[in-house]
This record gives structure tokens, sequence and C-alpha cells, in this order.
């Protein structure tokens, strides 16, 4: 079922949660709501689900208008973070509690449910446990019980805040990839929460950015990943490099160098920053007129990558560059060695003042939990 | 030679042998610690106790049981079971909804109602009982519109039963926020996303979840509204036979010299209070599993 979100508002108090988001999520979809504690992406999860009433705005099932459908009405499977499993029933009761609530007259028969049940077992790869308790079940079991308990109503669609979130590495990983199958053999339209980009850009069809309650961007793993649209965004998805410079006459002028690059495209008059990753960056030779040169302050291995601190002679910033490590023939670059470079890819934004008004109601020593438990009513 | 195997004879706790050696106290301090808690534990509660059934039936069974003959000590059996039995299941919902406010809703006041809560366990019994009076007595300004209307409170069984529910309040509420607010609200939000109704989630989730802190804030309340003295005292009247609870008919019969009467209602009233603790202990001990994993980990 395809899911429409328009204009949705939220306040907690004082504190904006969602500031107008529109959404548009294709029927049998794997989303991820993508962003940093506070950025307002489980809000905008329990809005869908209808676990947060709305201070303003619509979502719509298909055709169906939810925003005023309690969270009963709206069938939505919902996996909660710590998973909410009910301790006193069994893995099969609690499965099967999502059919045995219902009226009489829309509850399938017992054999029906216990068929329903084995299923669900089967697809979650846990048959054979369903006599086991919660807490006799390890992180990953608990989470899959979870899943299944959510899928047994039949959701319309199927909703996951941080699902793995309270894993460790390995077993987070083999879930990863085991609900990216089931995805795709159960079709459901999915969408979950993570503040792991990793995890977000592997596992999703498309991922939605949030920051401070606003989309910064909605794309594929490579459409965020190769063009960011905003410095958030770049920040987000790993450390770029940052370097104050300015547009003149559509050339752009780097700060304090002499050093020129072609503007691509529409970027406007005035003072800009130059985002480029470390990965971004090429070591050139003497010959290149807009190159950066700098002094080698750091160097560190990691792995397959070399990273190099290098200090801009021109402004005394220290930028980071990322190289595969060198053939040992070749030359080893060591703290003290000139070097020369010069972004290979990089974006333009204009450098805007940050503006008081946009830190109204925020305080980053509350996290939105606390926000939403305090102005719950 | 026989050394260990003799000593460990006169250990009834000795610890198992490959316990960590840095927290195993020498023999000597192990054995004051536990003679002065045994020690203590005698002297201030088992002694007592026993001393109430030793002077019940120092007269032999005979008086013992003749004691529980007389119609007045029958009456004021019958009137504390009354006043437990309507201020035990009327606390049971009070609390229950007291706690659920509290932990599930955020509102103007909560702190207030918390403090009012505790307000029967600081105020003492006595100026509780004296609420009552002022409220209902023959200058209280309730009592004209009451006396009319519906009777008697001061002096009755009304009276009696509004001073027990006063003063047992606070003990299921108290037993149950804690666990509730450790709780949260995500196995109910769960509930309800899955379709239950606001009554399936609360009989099928947060009862099941709460069911032995509100088990034990049954008994433990219960045991209070049949021991309390104070409050009722005052609220009472002492009229034998019509508003006399079990502590004040012991009251009573002590002052008039009726030792055996006196320690067998006594009795009666200490075995109550066992056989709750009884019961507790024989539950704990039975779902040992059950609450091992309702425990949150």
């Amino acid at each position: 079922m395809d899911i429409q979100i328009r204009g949705v508002q939220k306040h907690y108090g004082s504190f904006h949660a969602l500031r107008g988001i529109d959404l548009d999520i294709a029927s049998g979809e794997l989303l991820a709501l993508l962003g940093p504690s506070g950025s307002g992406k489980t809000t905008l999860l329990r809005a869908i689900a209808g676990l947060e009433p709305l201070d303003g705005g619509q979502v719509k099932f298909g055709d169906i208008d939810a925003t005023g459908l309690s969270v009963q009405e709206r069938k939505v499977g919902f996996v909660f973070q710590q998973y909410a499993l009910f301790k006193h029933m069994t893995v099969f009761d609690n499965i099967a509690f999502g059919l045995n609530v219902r009226p009489k007259k829309e509850r399938p028969d017992t054999v029906t449910i216990n068929k329903r049940v084995r299923e669900l077992l089967e697809l979650v790869q846990l048959g054979g446990l369903e006599k086991r308790y919660p807490a006799q079940l390890s992180g990953g079991q608990k989470q899959r019980v979870a899943l299944a308990r959510a899928l047994a109503i039949e959701p319309r669609v199927l909703l996951l805040d941080e699902p793995f979130g309270a894993l460790d590495a390995k077993v987070r990983k083999d879930l990863r990839r085991w609900l990216r199958s089931l995805h795709r053999e159960t079709g459901y339209t999915t969408i979950f929460v993570t503040h792991d980009q990793e995890e977000a850009l592997e596992l999703a069809d498309r991922v939605v950015v949030m920051n401070r309650g606003v989309i910064e961007q909605v794309g594929t793993t490579d459409e965020v990943w190769d063009a960011p649209s905003t410095p958030f965004v770049y920040d987000f998805l790993g450390t770029p490099n940052v370097l104050p410079a300015r547009v003149e006459r559509g050339a752009l002028l780097l700060n304090g160098a002499t050093a020129t690059l072609a503007t691509a495209g529409a970027a406007p008059e005035g003072p800009v920053n130059v985002y480029t990753r470390p990965n971004e960056l090429r070591v050139v030779g003497d010959d290149d007129a807009s190159a950066l040169t700098g002094k080698i302050v750091e160097t560190q291995r990691t792995g397959l990558l070399l990273r190099l601190g290098v200090k801009l002679l021109s402004s005394g910033d220290v930028i980071e560059i990322e190289l595969p490590h060198p053939d040992p023939d070749v030359q080893r670059w060591q703290i003290g060695d000139g070097i020369r470079v010069r972004p290979s890819r990089y974006s333009l934004f204009p450098r805007a003042v940050a503006t008081a008004a946009d830190e109204s109601g925020y305080d980053p020593t509350l996290t939105v939990t606390e926000h939403r438990e305090r102005s719950r009513t | 030679m026989n050394h260990t195997v003799k000593d460990a004879a006169f250990l009834p706790f000795e610890p198992l042998k490959q316990t960590n050696s840095v927290i195993n106290e020498p023999r000597l301090v192990r054995w004051l610690l536990i003679a002065a808690a045994l020690g203590f534990l005698s002297l201030f509660l088992l002694l007592p106790l026993l001393s109430v059934f030793v002077e019940a039936l120092r007269k032999g069974a005979g008086a013992y049981f003749a004691a529980f003959a007389d119609p007045e000590t029958l009456a004021s059996i019958k009137l504390t079971f009354i006043a437990a039995a309507i201020a035990v299941p009327l606390n049971l919902v009070f609390g229950l909804s007291a706690a659920w406010a509290i932990t599930k809703f955020e509102f103007r006041g909560k702190q207030l109602l918390i403090t009012m809560i505790d307000l029967p366990f600081s105020v003492s019994p006595v100026v509780a009982g004296l609420i009552f009076v002022l409220i209902f007595g023959a200058q209280g300004w309730a009592q004209p519109w009451f006396g009319d209307h519906i009777g008697k409170v001061l002096f009755s069984t009304p009276g009696i039963v509004l001073a027990t529910i006063f003063v047992t309040f606070p003990f299921i509420a108290r037993e149950l926020i804690p666990l509730m607010q450790e709780q949260g609200t995500e196995d109910e939000q769960a509930a309800l996303s899955l379709g239950a109704t606001g009554w399936q989630t609360f009989t099928r989730v947060t009862l099941p979840n709460i069911k032995w802190a509100l088990l034990y804030g049954v008994l433990l309340c219960n045991a209070r509204a049949m021991g309390e003295f104070g409050a009722v005292s005052v609220v009472s009247g002492h009229i034998r036979g019509l508003t006399n609870t079990m502590p004040l008919h012991i009251e009573i019969l002590y002052n008039e010299y009726q030792f055996v009467s006196a320690f067998a209602v006594a009795s009666l009233l200490a075995l109550l209070a066992m056989v709750t603790l009884a019961v507790k202990s024989f539950l704990e001990w039975r779902y040992a599993d059950q609450l091992a994993a309702t425990r949150r980990h």
C-alpha cells in the first residue's frame, strides 16, 4: 500500500519535532528514515502508525485518509526498538495476539490461527521455539518474534523503530541481510528508522535524510551519496572537508589561495563553502595551477587506506585526505612533506550566517523522547 | 585431622568451598554476624509473637476456644472482616487508577497527587481518625445532611470502613507506581497497534505485567486493614458487640483483665498476619520462574 504524507506538523511543548513533512512512499518500497537523534525520524514513524497525534497535516494510506484513524484502525505492523514483547506470553501467544484480540466475527478459528502462527514462525526461522518465553530468547530472536507478531495482522505497512539498535554488530549484519530477503519475499511496504548511515544505505531502496524536523534529502543510496543536496547531508554521510571560498564572475576562488576551480554551473556569487570528501581529493603535480599546496602534519594507516592530515599553506586549515595505500615501491608520505592536492569532486553551498530564530525551542540537552514524555497529556 | 568436617557440622550456612576467598570473612566474624542477626530477630520478633500464643493457651485449649464463643468477640471478628472486605477492594480500584494515572499520563498537579497518596503514611492514625470526627461528628459540617439522608457515619460501621480505607490507601498505589513507571507504555502501545481494544490491552497486557505487585499490595493492604487500631479507635466509639473491631476488642478485654480472651483474639490476629506472609512466600516460591521472567533485563 502506498503512503502519502502531507505537511505533517508535530510539537512537543515548545519543541518543534516535525516541521511540515511531505513524503510519498511507493507500494512495496523499503524506505529508511535516517538522521541523528532529535531529527524527528522516530516521531515521523510514530505519526504514521498513529501513536503520536498530529498538530497538522495529513497521512494517507492509498485512498484512505488515515489522519483521523486510531492506532487500531490503521492496521500497521509496528516493531518497537526494545521489541515490547509480552513477557508473560509464549512466543506462540505473542504472535497470535493480534488475531486473538479480534472481535468474534472477524477472528479466525483456532486451527487457522495455529496454522498462521506456524507459517510465520517458519518465515522468521524460529520454528520449534513457540513454547519459549521472551526472557529465554536472544536479542535477534526477540526481534524476529516482534516482526512475526507485527506481520500476523497482515498490516498495511510495516514500521520498524531502530530495528537493529539493541543488537551486537555480528547479529546486526545477519539480521540486516535476512530482513532484506524477507522484504523481497513478502513485499510489504516497509519503513524503518535508523541513525546508522551504513545500515540505511545498504538496506533501503530509498533513504530519507532528516534533520531538526525537516527532510534534508530523499533519494537512492547513490543519489544521497553522490549528490548530497545540503551541507547537513554531506556532514552526516561522512566527514567532509569544508573550505571557505568565494564565487566571483563564475569562478571559484579558494580563500587565500590562487587556486581557481570551475563552479560547476549555478553557484551564487559571493561567499561559499566548498564541501569535498577526503577520498575526493587527488594528489597532483607541480604543473597543476589550481592545486592547493600544503604540508603533511599527520599520517595514519587504516587497513588499505592511508589518511593524511594536510595543513594548507594559504589558510592554515588542516584538511583530511584519504588515499589508497601506496605500493611499497612508490613514495611514502612522511610528516613534513610538501603536497599538492586538488578536489576532483566537490559541492558548493552559500555560506549562510546561522540565525538565532533557528534555535528557538531547541534544547540540545533534551532528547526527543524527553520532549515526548514531557508533553504527553 | 577431622577438623574441617567437625566445624562444618556446627556451621549451618557453610558457604561453597570454591567461593572467592576475598569475600570469605574469618569464621568468627561469620558466626558473630549470624548470631547477631538471629538473636535480634528472636528477641524482638519471635519472642513477643510466641508469648502471645503462650499467654492465650495458658489455661488450656478449652479456655482458649471458649474465648471465641463470646458473642462480642464474634461480633468484633465479623466487623473486622467486613471492614477489610470493603476497604481492600475499594483501595484496589483506587490504587490501580491512581498508579495508572500517574505512570501513564502527564498532567498538571501530578506531583501533588503523588504527595497526597503518601499522606495517610505520614499522618498519625489518631489524626486520621479525628478528621472523620470533625467531618461527621455531632458538630461536623457534613453531619446534618448525612444524618438526614444517609444515616450515622461516626460510631458505626461506615465510619470504621472510612477510617480503614484512609489508612490503607497508599499500600497498593505505592506498590504499583515504581513498577509501572519502570515498565513504561511500550507494551500497551504494541497491543493497541496489534488491534487490541483499551480493555483487552488492560486485561491481557497491563494486568499480567503488574499482577505480582498488585498481589503484594493487596496482601499488605489487607494485613493493615485488619490490624488498624489508632484511626479506627477514634471513630468507633467502642460500643461492645457493635463497633469494636478485633484490635479494639483486644484492648478492652485486656483492660478488663481477661487475659486469656485478650490473647486468644490477639493470637487469631497474629495468625491471620502469618497466613498472609505464608501465602506471599508460597506464591513467590511457586511462581519463581514467572517472577524472574517478568523482570526486565
